[in-house]
């Protein structure tokens, strides 16, 4: 499989949705109207924590177009959310309100205004508890326990060598402590979702979502039906970035019990204020972290205690603790480490998956404190980060080794060679600071160690010579189903134009897990290639017949069959199908590609999680206005090593587009609690960026090649994340020489800051 | 809820005067989001964006008036307006809520933080109030009472807002700095307006208001007689801004801790005032 020469593979094809979704004719899950449509609305609580005593729906009623209000007990089966053990969420509370935005009963209204109307009327009788709102509060000795299992979600280890013996035998000790905040997803699209009941007995779900087989799982158990009565598509979706899971799972499997119960279609579409309180945001962290060197630079052992905050339910607490407990050390050689990985319970919104996955918290720790040691050390940083970079053939933090495609070192050699070419402004102005910083970062490449990777991939070419492709993976906006097509284009030789990718229905597409963890390219392009393969196995011997010759003398190539060693010689790929058919060779095939499945020490977490890794080095050069605090970024470089890149376009959306949430992350994101309550769930109090703060991305692949990955690839959607947000630290630091330990550095702080000193 | 659409200023007082519990609704990019906030409802809901008498920038023998349901982006737009009511207009949320919201919209919603606010108050600009039996006009310095609190009476519509020649001459300036660069709410605003002497280069008059820092926005008299009379070099502009800084009260909110408030006022000013002094014209 390696790459000879490709001609769709590699190429900046236009993305084969463009089209219907820039002139609005791609149909959102709440741009649906049905006959007889009702819509939801949640009664959420204003409390972070208490018991619920009575709910007095009685005056709902009273208010024109209320049809019905759905209470915990009318959910025929589990009340049931949550993707992962512990399974410790209600869809609806019942007895305990948990976080301030939970909801525990659904309004149903002939229109919006009359289902809020009725949420409104609805009496909750809530006897407040003192909410337990920090990591502090919740770890204290008798702390109330926020769930019946106590106040810890999960907590994981990773030990390799002698940590200890490193620290005893160190030259220099460095140690500090990194906080960040909360950050929410902000996608275009709020969570939305349309349930149809029909004449079968079955029930249809259209849903703004990342993993339609979770939703369809939930669904059955909460309608207490089998799986195979449910069908979820995922309409178009407006973004995801991790956090159409857990939400779209609740309000799915609300729509479904209310449609089935009044036998009528249900919409349930958040507003943005309850898709802030009421839906997954990212884990803040406190992040205690210990380094030990050589004098020299040699990184000889690391000590962290990563805590995440994880709010009120567990949600995927437990794999983001992996991620975190994994990537804590970062891209390097070291050879003691030791590592917990903490997820607690606060009554907050829980948080959940969010592009980096834990990935970007540890990465502004680890890569801070590399900055410090190379202060200390009075080494430059990228030298130190040279010196000590995981190399083909090393062990990394889970002793893991790759004897391919870790483009760790090419990435720091092209920063070094960029930031030496690269002036910082010389005309210096009295008003401003100005610094450079830089990161690397490395991050898994698929679930690793949160389970089976599996995806399912159907291809079929039609008799027109056309081709219809169908996968388990979803389109968030990250451009996977163009790239999908573009594999398939690949192996069939046909062009992009006659390639359909269809629709994620569950009746229709294999269960291929979720659409996460950047494997999308990885572990499903290995299926729709494998998939393609099969199919074109069946067209080279149709042709070989009608040539005459052997298969190995024709190639696939612009919609024809054509002869190797004469490319006059070629019969239409349509009259090839054709003639297939009627032969009775197999146009469709169903193919599978399973990642290798991890094997660890479970214990320690050392051994093989990942089927690859990204690596990447970011370089930001800013300039502080000392007089308020602003920031402007000058210039950020964003290198990779994501394997062979599919679509050099999409590519660089997805670098500039995570960079940009790594950007809101270390310097304008930031919720904000008062009591429990967050107080500023909108777009405008929660600094989200918007475009006229987008940061001026250059986006640099290193191609290695992935055995791993079909071509060769690997997957970037989550990586630059945190490559944006730790050199934005470092940045920061370099220009006022004071080291921020806590995410966001907003302008207040920097402006505090510089007037101390 | 009852909608009107009123199509003269004559029915829209008529309508307005009565006991019945009425809103007036420009854009309602303030409103709409307060009426979705609290769920209730006004009896009334009188819309004004139909009333031509209300609409548009007219040169008047004293100086400019405005219709109070002038859209924000018309006054952004606007060039025989000055630099720091068109600086503040602009730097108003997206243009698309510029497009809808209006002046009058952001003048009679009174919030602190309002763009327009400060530099209306240091262009000295009054605003007439009609009702169906009377009219009166008031110094926009005199209009705000608190947050969201202003002199308005019940059966009261804000029909224009004047501002007089002398204040079309001279230069003037506006800065506001918020969490982020686009669609922001200020943290804190700030505009500038002063009269030099020809002769002497001498500042002659100087007005100088600032927004998001007290219950309204507020004129800064003691730092505008600093600098009367002078021509003044950075030290005094400097001690001009520490007496700016000392006549705010600013709050922490979800926007903005109350020590930014007090720290970035100074960088503002100095901002504002090196640039009056240096460029006057560029806008
Ligand atoms: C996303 C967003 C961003 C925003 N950003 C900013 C910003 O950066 N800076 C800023 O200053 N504002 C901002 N705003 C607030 C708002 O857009 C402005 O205050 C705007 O000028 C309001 O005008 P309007 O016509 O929409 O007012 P409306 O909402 O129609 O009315 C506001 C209030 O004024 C009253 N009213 C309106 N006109 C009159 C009149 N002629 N006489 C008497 N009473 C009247 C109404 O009854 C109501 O109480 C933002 C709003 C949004 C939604």
């Amino acid at each position: 499989m390696k790459n000879k020469e490709l001609t769709q593979v590699g190429r900046s094809a236009l993305k084969i949705d463009g089209r219907e979704l820039v002139t609005g004719k791609a149909k959102f899950s709440g741009d649906f109207n049905f006959p007889n449509l009702l819509h939801g609305y949640a009664c959420r609580s204003k409390l972070a924590a208490g018991y619920i005593k009575d709910i007095d729906i009685s005056q709902a009623f009273k208010i024109p177009g209320v049809v019905d209000v759905i209470l915990p007990k009318d959910i025929p089966g589990g009340n049931i959310l949550g993707i992962l053990p512990p399974y410790d969420q209600p869809v609806l509370a019942e007895k305990e309100i948990r976080y301030a935005g939970e909801s525990f009963c659904l309004v149903l209204g002939t229109s919006v205004e009359a289902a809020k109307a009725g949420a409104r009327a609805v009496k909750a009788t809530i006897e407040p508890i003192v909410p337990i709102l920090t990591i502090d509060e919740a770890l204290a000795k008798d702390a109330r326990k926020i769930h019946a299992s106590g106040n810890i979600t999960v907590s994981k280890k990773l030990i390799k060598g002698d940590s200890t013996k490193a620290f005893n035998e160190a030259d220099i000790i460095l140690e500090d402590t990194f906080e960040t905040s909360n950050q929410e997803h902000a996608y275009m699209e709020t969570e939305a979702v349309c349930a149809i009941p029909s004449g079968d007995d079955r029930i249809t779900v259209y849903a703004s979502c990342q993993s339609p087989f979770h939703i369809r799982g939930h669904i059955a158990a909460n309608l207490n039906v089998p799986v195979a009565k449910v069908k979820v598509i995922q309409a178009y979706t407006g973004g995801s970035f991790g956090g159409k899971d857990d939400a779209a799972t609740e309000i799915g499997s609300l729509a479904a019990v209310a449609a089935v119960r009044q036998g009528k279609p249900v919409m349930i579409c958040l507003e943005r204020e309850e898709s802030i309180v009421g839906s997954t945001i990212r884990h803040a962290s406190r992040i205690h972290y210990r380094i030990a060197a050589k004098k020299d630079g040699t990184i000889t052992g690391k000590e962290i205690k990563i805590l995440l905050d994880g709010g009120a339910y567990a949600a995927e607490s437990p794999f983001v603790v992996m991620k975190a407990l994994i990537h804590s050390a970062g891209p390097y050689i070291i050879d003691n480490i030791k590592v917990e990985s903490t997820a607690i319970y606060t009554n907050k919104t829980y948080c959940g998956a969010f592009r980096g996955f834990g990935v970007p918290q540890v990465t502004f720790a680890s890569e801070s404190m590399m900055d410090e040691l190379a202060k200390k050390l009075k080494m430059d940083p990228l030298e130190l980060r040279r010196k000590n970079a995981l190399k083909p053939g090393d062990l990394n933090a889970t002793s893991q080794v790759f004897q391919e495609s870790v483009g760790l070192i090419e990435t720091i050699d092209k920063v070094i060679d960029l930031n030496r070419l690269y002036k910082l402004p010389s005309e210096r102005e009295e008003r401003y600071l100005y610094g450079t910083g830089f990161a690397s970062m490395y991050q898994g490449i698929s679930n690793g160690a949160e389970g089976i990777d599996v995806v399912g991939a159907s291809v079929q070419a039609m008799q027109d010579g056309s081709a219809l492709i169908g996968i388990g993976l979803t389109e968030l906006g990250q451009g996977s189903r163009t790239v999908f097509a573009q594999i398939a284009a690949e192996v069939l030789g046909i062009s992009m134009d006659k390639i359909t990718i269809k629709q994620v229905d569950t009746d229709s597409v294999h269960d291929s897990g979720p659409t996460v963890a950047s494997r999308s390219t990885t572990v499903g392009g290995m299926a729709v290639y494998k998939a393609a393969g099969e199919v074109k196995s069946s067209l080279l011997k149709m042709a070989a017949l009608m040539f005459k010759t052997e298969e190995n003398n024709i190639i696939l190539k612009n919609n024809f069959a054509q002869l190797v060693f004469d490319e006059n010689a070629k019969i239409p790929l349509r009259e090839v199908c054709v003639a297939a058919y009627w032969t009775g060779f197999p146009l469709m095939n169903l193919s599978f590609s399973k990642a290798p499945e991890a094997n660890y020490d479970q214990e320690n977490t050392q051994g093989n999680i990942y089927v690859a890794y990204n690596y990447g080095t970011h370089m930001m050069s800013i300039r502080i206005d000392k007089l308020t605090g602003e920031v402007k970024v000058l210039k950020h470089v964003a290198v990779h090593d994501a394997g062979k890149v599919v679509n050099p376009k999409a590519f660089e959306g997805q670098v500039e587009g995570a960079s940009l949430t790594g950007f809101g992350l270390a310097h304008l994101e930031k919720i904000q609690y008062r009591d429990g309550v967050i107080i500023n769930p909108n777009l405008a109090d929660y600094a989200v960026p918007t475009i006229n703060d987008r940061i001026p991305s250059e986006t640099i692949s290193i191609e290695t090649y992935n055995p791993t990955g079909p071509y060769g690839v690997k997957g970037i959607g989550e990586p630059p994340v945190s490559g944006a947000a730790a050199s934005f630290a470092n940045a920061v630091a370099n220009a006022t020489g004071i080291r921020f330990k806590k995410l966001p550095i907003t302008r207040q702080d920097i402006l505090k800051s510089l007037i101390k000193i | 809820m009852q909608y009107f659409l009123p199509a003269t200023l004559k029915e829209l007082l008529l309508v307005l005067d009565s006991e019945s519990k009425s809103e007036i609704i420009a854009g309602g990019t303030d409103l709409i989001i307060i009426m979705e906030g609290s769920g209730e409802r006004p009896e009334k809901l009188i819309d004004i964006t139909n009333i031509e008498e209300l609409i548009g920038i007219k040169e008047e023998e004293y100086g400019i008036s405005i219709g109070a349901a002038t859209t924000i982006a018309k006054i952004a737009a606007n060039s025989s307006l000055p630099c720091c009511l068109r600086s503040g207009a602009n730097s108003i949320g997206s243009p698309q809520i510029r497009n809808v919201g209006t002046v009058g919209g952001n003048i009679c919603n009174a919030s602190p933080c309002g763009d327009t606010l400060t530099p209306l108050i240091c262009l000295n600009a009054t605003l007439l109030l009609r009702s169906v039996n009377s009219q009166r006009l008031i110094s926009v310095e005199q209009f705000f009472l608190g947050p969201k609190k202003t002199v308005l009476k019940k059966n009261e519509v804000l029909s224009e807002i004047r501002i007089n020649k002398e204040y079309l001459s001279g230069a003037s300036g506006f800065r506001m700095i918020g969490q982020r660069n686009g669609q922001v709410i200020s943290q804190v605003n700030l505009a500038v307006w002063l009269q030099r002497s020809k002769e002497s280069g001498l500042i002659e008059e100087i007005r100088i208001a600032a927004g998001s820092v007290a219950p309204t926005p507020v004129r800064i008299i003691e730092a505008e007689e600093m600098l009367c009379n002078t021509s003044p070099e950075p030290e005094l502009i400097h001690r001009a801004a520490l007496l700016v800084q000392a006549s705010i009260t600013p709050i922490d909110d979800v926007r903005s801790t109350a020590q930014y408030r007090q720290d970035v006022i100074i960088g503002l000013f100095g901002d504002i005032m090196t640039q009056l002094l240096k460029e006057p014209q560029s806008c």
